[in-house]
């Protein structure tokens, strides 16, 4: 099924790709897809053995008709990035950019709405490497979908998922927290398509907590604990 | 041997950003509490005795016998007992109530401070530690203690001044003694949070301290300032570690 109403707006990570892939696998298909890619036009192989590179997720998408364009521009908030999004018939756009890529002002108010999945639980778990942050305090990790907004983390929740560690904690960073918001992601574009609208689990997301990147020794005892670790006495 | 990169180079020079940090397994932690471990025994053998300035000697003792009675309720096994023994406990509060008992700085209240006004950093820290001693304004306590965690998390650098509204800093950026503030401050508003996002920066901010020149923290910190300050984060870090079986911290 092609979402008309839907486009995503996509870097080469790997976060792209499980994006990518659940999207063919639940036969969710955005309308049209904008991939930033490197000035020097070079698709990132994939980084774990087995793991397949975008490039062949565009083959899929060609095989399947899906519209894209490629721009040899991996800043979101350039001028040639919004006039292209900006130009689109799709409402809204999902996003998937290089991470800690802020959207500014002006690609927010090019009349887009941009469908994000943030990996955390929020309100609880906004900013940066909050599933090492929840891992220590409730073990557990989460993710949340989200439209923007100027401050960052805060935009109206549409869906949002608690789930239970991996196995491996070692691969939180390269496939869990991205197959967390996979995840989201499809269970959001499954309600839309049922209720014909963008309906939110919780519109006011104020509060919480902001967190920055943690530091290597906590994430290690984040990624070594088997439980939720022993902070209070 | 895991090398502990963090404090490997002078960090207000060469900032660490944290950004995509690999794992390395629990050797990793091994090579965080020896080179800890080290700094603190290095700057406790060589004590310093001609810190002079009084305000922060005040603080400093103020904030030892508030930490030494966390400490106790929280850490009393052996290995805590042994580990809190390399610090001299008696001498450090006594000697420094001695200086304190008539101290009369000329302290800000918190709520004077206002991002519509430019912000002295070292004003604002002192005042920040003197509530959080006291046990007041705790709303105000953690709002600016999340502006300045806000301000050295995007930056690693705490500034002389922040102008108006509170972004970007001006003026000297090496000022040690306004990390080693920043630290206890930190320290305290763990202890009392238990929040691990605080015990996060704390540990950012004591990785600067232990990348200095052990001479300049001696210069610039009090006597077993910046020692008890890692005590505090290596038994922090060793009780959240208590229950993974594969982490053994008992160094000593």
């Amino acid at each position: 099924m092609i979402l008309h109403d839907v486009a995503m707006v996509a870097a080469d990570t790997t976060r792209t790709r499980y994006y990518i892939e659940e999207l063919i696998k639940n036969d969710l298909l955005p309308h049209y897809i904008l991939l930033l890619l490197n000035s020097d036009g070079k698709f990132l192989p994939g980084k774990n053995k087995g793991e397949r590179s975008l490039l062949k997720d565009i083959g899929l998408l060609k095989d399947i008709g899906i519209q894209y364009d490629i721009v040899l521009n991996r800043d979101i908030n350039s001028d040639e990035v919004i006039t292209k999004i900006a130009n689109r018939v799709e409402k809204v756009f999902i996003f998937s950019g290089f991470g800690g890529v802020l959207l500014k002002e002006k690609i927010l108010d090019s009349g887009k709405k941009f469908l994000h999945i943030h990996g955390g639980y929020l309100p609880d778990y906004k900013g940066s490497t909050t599933n090492y942050y929840s891992l220590i305090n409730d073990n557990a990790i989460g993710a949340s979908a989200i439209f923007l907004t100027k401050e960052i983390d805060c935009g109206p929740i549409l869906l949002r998922k608690k789930f239970s560690p991996p196995k491996d904690r070692t691969e939180i960073d390269h496939s869990t927290d991205s197959e967390a918001r996979a995840e989201v992601l499809i269970e959001c574009l499954q309600n839309y398509v049922h209720s014909g609208s963008w309906e939110y689990e919780l519109e006011n997301n104020l509060g919480g907590e902001t967190f920055y990147i943690i530091h290597p020794v906590l994430k290690h005892l984040a990624i070594l604990g088997k439980s939720r670790l022993c902070v209070a006495s | 041997m895991i090398n502990y990169e963090y404090t490997e180079v002078n960090r207000i020079d060469n900032p660490h950003k944290y950004m995509y940090t690999s794992y390395e397994g629990s050797g990793f932690l091994d090579a965080y509490f020896l080179d800890r471990l080290s700094k603190l025994k290095n700057l406790q053998q060589k004590k310093g005795g001609s810190y002079k300035n009084r305000a922060e000697l005040s603080l400093h003792s103020k904030a030892v016998v508030v930490l030494k009675s966390h400490l106790d309720r929280d850490f009393y096994d052996e290995f805590g007992k042994s580990l809190k023994s390399t610090i001299d406990w008696e001498s450090a509060i006594k000697k420094d109530n001695l200086l304190s008992d008539n101290v009369d700085f000329d302290k800000v209240a918190l709520s004077s401070f206002n991002i519509d006004n430019e912000i002295n950093s070292k004003n604002l820290l002192i005042s920040l530690l003197d509530c959080q001693l006291d046990g007041d304004e705790e709303g105000l306590v953690k709002i600016w203690i999340d502006r300045l965690v806000q301000r050295f998390e995007v930056t690693k650098k705490l500034y002389e001044r922040y102008p108006v509204n509170f972004r970007k800093g001006e003026g000297k950026n090496d000022i040690v003694k306004l990390y080693w503030l920043f630290a206890l401050s930190l320290t305290l508003f763990y202890c009392a949070t238990k929040s691990i996002k605080y015990l996060s920066t704390l540990l950012k901010v004591t990785d600067l301290l232990c990348s200095l020149d052990e001479e300049l923290l001696r210069q610039e910190t009090p006597p077993q300032g910046l020692p008890f300050i890692l005590l505090v984060e290596l038994l922090s870090i060793r009780k959240l570690s208590k229950n993974i079986d594969e982490v053994n911290l008992d160094f000593a």
